[in-house]
């Protein structure tokens, strides 16, 4: 689409106008979409995202210019409009091009090209494990995505990567009515990899979840209010660890010195049970990928060992600020933002408890079974998520359902109060929202106990 | 690339192809952004984008694509992507509308905005930082800083005759402040956007961010219990506008919405008026026709407290037999054909805010919440909110409040409006209008802290 020679050239404009680095990112993407509601096909769109993004450090500033016009005359123009402060430097050159292939980590180069039908047969099949014996059950909509997104990373300093990354995703989201009120529950599963993914998990069970949670919940009362030990079931659980601390564990905000998390290297900021690792590298999974959003290969971060605070998660430019190495951290949503220092797979790492043993060791509280999304404010540590079917459990038993509300709490105090760990580590997909967009990351834990946490019910 | 001409080649190729009708959306976007951090420029940012979302009629049934790469290329892989979309279709009820209308509408195109250098805003905005620092010792960081201004132009041509446009343009600011008291931190946010360069030096919009990341810092939860509530302007604007596909015809049809079956009858107090109102004049954007190509018009929605009308597109209005309303949007031009209201707002009444909290013995003014993503079910009309503010106590705003939630269903809400001011504030817009509210007095909350 842009030639080698064009991308060599911009590089050489940006650092002739006087830029210390600079950084090319071409996206072309192609995403498909189909919804289904009550049981039939009602949208199926197909289109194609594709654009260019400069970047140039000018010092510790930067500058970032992106357009889908890609003549050459326009990308020129665009990069002498957005340098704001020209410093004439014509001599300065960009290093040639080391051209990089990464290697086929997750094996999506040879992937089988399912049919439209194919996976209309998918979205059918998740609905099929629904159940309704009493007619509680409203609607029922399900959601199907896949991609491929193709890059072309390159910069000043030679680097010349072309990268494609492949995700697909279904959800499941049922609603409930009984006695006039209405109750959701939503279920999805989504890879880093190809139409291949759904032979290896019952999509029928996506369905069947989602149905029953909202079937329990309309049913239920309103969760309690006030501060309790709370249970956080393993998988998607892993929201709160996101919420409560990997925000503040992100160069984008420990780069500029507000993070609660700032210098705290080697300082204990959880409870010693607590182990949490950001991984881009594991094979197919949602948050993964080979090369980051600046061409930096993947990696497995410590960032907490045993309640100390071991590292962060670290882009090219925020590690330029802290002078650090990037971490293989940098991730955008497309070609429209900046990259920065973000999550990709987090989570916290197995412990030792039995599930069984975590509720029968619990005498009041909430045992929260799924969750749903959440936020922070990583320059206060505040934060909040939401439970989306909870149990009260009482006398060391799992007692009667409560619906949905959201938990909040200030990271540090939520982390130490993490009295109970389990053994049953697993993940969740989510979409995260942040500076530089909206990015697939997985959450990740096994179920937990937090001594006590403010509980929003009614 | 010339737009009017891509487009004649597209329909000519789709006749071609056997489709029935064709249309296309084309926007264009230029953007300029710049964030500030301790005085530098952390961030700067220019764009120009363009892109189309086309739907064709194809055996009876609609099919999608779109592309933000724009030329000849495309056109074959758009057509099959289009038939390929429409044979799978089980639902077959949309339809590309008729129209002979021509407009070309500017009116919210701001030239005053037109000739902004750049850089000549930053120094304005570290100008504002030293203001905010200034204001007090405890504000340590001015973590957020942004300026924002925006161009949009959106043109709808289809084989049917339409061939509309319209473009707009506006600036924005967002500042925040961090306070810091030993191991507390507290932040406060603002924002103001207008058709009008921004007034950088702006002591009350500067000073009123500092006063309230300062008192927040003595903020403590209060006991979990039922409280009167207000909700000021802001907020109340941001839950509406959570909960506004409850008015979407589409929601209704489909079992998504809780104000099915409710119209002619009460679903709020008696004051409770709810308008969607493209021509409102405190918003920023006035859309002209939605992306349709049917012509905007003002809707009471809810009136004395009942349901008078739902939000439509032209498949809606068809199925349930009433008149165009004007509602039909798509979320971007990767998104399919929707509903959205334009400016969706709560009609002011004549109480000053000032009024509106003496009437309070023993509540809470809430001034922010978080979590709109998370904590708000637009489908069962829950909502747990984390949210902060002050303590009401006989009449008068006392002691500020954090880490507490707020707790309710919308529909409880609209039944519990006992007060509603004169303060009508509009949020940023987006690309089809904006949201907003006068500050309301709730008369029971549920709010869940100590």
């Amino acid at each position: 689409m842009v030639h080698e020679k064009t991308i060599q050239d911009l590089l050489h404009e940006a650092l002739g106008l006087g830029g210390d680095f600079a950084e090319i990112f071409i996206e072309n993407r192609f995403n498909r979409s189909f919804g289904m509601i009550g049981g039939k096909l009602e949208s199926a769109l197909q289109g194609r995202d594709f654009g260019l993004g400069i970047r140039i450090y000018f010092g510790l500033n930067s500058i970032y210019t992106y357009t889908n016009q890609l003549k050459k005359d326009h990308l020129l123009e665009m990069i002498r409009q957005a340098v704001y402060l020209k410093k004439n430097n014509p001599s300065v050159r960009a290093v040639p091009f080391r051209h990089v292939i990464p290697e086929d980590v997750h094996q999506i180069r040879h992937r089988r090209i399912p049919s439209e039908r194919e996976k209309i047969d998918l979205m059918r099949l998740s609905v099929s494990g629904i159940h309704d014996p009493e007619g509680l059950i409203q609607q029922v909509r399900v959601n199907y995505i896949d991609y491929e997104q193709r890059v072309t990373i390159a910069n000043s300093d030679g680097l010349f990567v072309e990268d494609e990354r492949l995700r697909t995703r279904l959800s499941v989201g049922v609603s409930a009515l009984f006695q006039g009120e209405v109750q959701t529950g939503h279920m999805s599963q989504g890879a880093f990899g190809g139409f291949s993914f759904y032979e290896g998990i019952n999509p029928a069970d996506l369905g069947r979840e989602s149905a029953r949670i909202a079937m329990t919940t309309v049913k239920a009362g309103h969760a309690p209010r006030g501060n309790m030990p709370v249970i956080i079931d393993k998988g998607f659980g892993g929201v709160l660890f996101h919420e409560a601390s990997g925000h503040g564990l992100e160069a984008t905000s420990v780069a500029k010195g507000i993070s609660v998390y700032s210098g705290k290297v080697g300082t204990q900021v959880a409870s010693p049970l607590v182990t949490a690792i950001d991984d881009g590298t594991i094979k197919g999974a949602w948050g993964s990928s080979v090369v980051d959003d600046e061409g930096t290969p993947t990696k497995r971060n410590v960032l907490i060992e045993k309640g100390v605070l071991k590292g962060y998660m670290i882009d090219r430019f925020g590690g330029l600020k802290m002078g650090e190495a990037s971490t293989g951290s940098a991730r955008r949503e497309s070609y429209k933002y900046e990259p920065t220092s973000r999550m990709t797979n987090t989570f916290i790492d197995q412990g030792e408890s039995d599930f069984d043993e975590i509720i029968e060791d619990t005498e009041y509280g909430l045992y929260a079974k799924y969750m749903g999304g959440g936020s922070v404010n990583p320059a206060t540590g505040e934060f909040n998520f939401a439970v989306m079917e909870g149990y009260m459990v009482r006398g060391g038993k799992i007692a009667e359902p409560v619906r949905g509300a959201t938990l909040i709490g200030r990271g540090f105090d939520v982390l130490k109060n993490i009295d109970k760990v389990g053994n049953n580590l697993a993940y969740g997909q989510g979409m995260c929202g942040s500076v530089s967009g909206s990015v697939p990351v997985n959450v990740g834990q096994p179920t937990l106990r937090v001594k006590s946490i403010t509980v929003g019910g009614r | 690339m010339e737009i009017a001409g891509f487009y004649r080649q597209l329909e000519s190729r789709a006749k071609s192809h056997g489709f029935d009708a064709v249309e296309m959306i084309f926007s264009r976007a230029t953007d300029f952004s710049t964030k500030m951090f301790r005085g530098e420029v952390e961030a700067y940012q220019l764009s120009s984008e363009i892109g189309i979302s086309l739907r064709g009629e194809y055996q009876g049934a609609i099919g999608y694509y779109y592309s933000e790469l724009v030329d000849e290329s495309i056109i074959e892989e758009a057509l099959e992507a289009m038939k390929g979309s429409a044979l799978v279709m089980e639902v077959k009820e949309e339809f590309i509308s008729q129209s002979q209308e021509v407009l070309c509408d500017d009116s919210d195109y701001h030239p005053a905005l037109v000739g902004i250098e750049y850089p000549q805003i930053m120094p304005l905005m570290a100008g504002a930082e030293e203001m905010l620092k200034g204001g007090d010792p405890r504000i340590t960081e001015v973590p957020y800083n942004l300026y924002a201004l925006m161009e949009r132009e959106i043109s709808i041509m289809n084989s049917k005759g339409m061939n509309l446009s319209q473009k707009f343009n506006l600036n924005y600011y967002v500042l925040s402040a961090l306070a810091k008291d030993g191991d507390k931190g507290k932040t406060a946010m603002d924002y103001k956007a207008s058709g009008d360069p921004i007034h950088f030096h702006d002591r009350d919009f500067i000073g009123g961010i500092a006063r309230e990341a300062v008192s927040l810092l003595r903020a403590k939860p209060v006991a979990s219990g039922n409280y009167p509530v207000i909700l000021e302007n802001k907020v109340a604007a941001q839950i509406l506008g959570g909960f506004k596909s409850l008015f979407s015809a589409e929601m209704v049809d489909k079992d998504l919405s809780l104000l099915k079956g409710l119209l002619g009858r009460k679903i709020g107090v008696e004051g409770l008026n709810i308008l969607d109102d493209p021509t409102q004049e405190k918003a920023l954007i006035h859309r002209k026709f939605d992306d349709e190509g049917t012509l905007a018009r003002s809707k009471n929605l809810v009136k004395d407290g009942r349901l008078l009308e739902y939000l439509h597109n032209s498949k809606t209005s068809r199925k349930m037999g009433m008149a165009p309303g004007g509602n039909g949007y798509r979320e971007g031009i990767k998104s399919a054909l929707g509903i959205s209201p334009t400016n969706l707002f709560i009609e002011p009444a004549s109480k000053s805010f000032e009024e509106l909290i003496r009437e309070v013995e023993q509540g809470l003014l809430i001034t922010e919440i978080q979590a709109l993503h998370s904590g708000l079910n637009a489908i069962s009309g829950d909502f747990s909110l984390p949210a902060q503010g002050y303590r009401i106590e006989g009449g008068r705003i006392t002691d500020s409040v954090d880490q507490i939630t707020i707790s309710s269903n919308i529909m409880e809400v609209f039944q519990q409006i006992s007060g509603i001011s004169d303060d009508l504030y509009f949020h940023i817009p987006n690309g089809m209008g904006s949201v907003g509210s006068p500050s309301l007095l709730i008369e029971e909350i549920s709010v869940s802290g100590e």
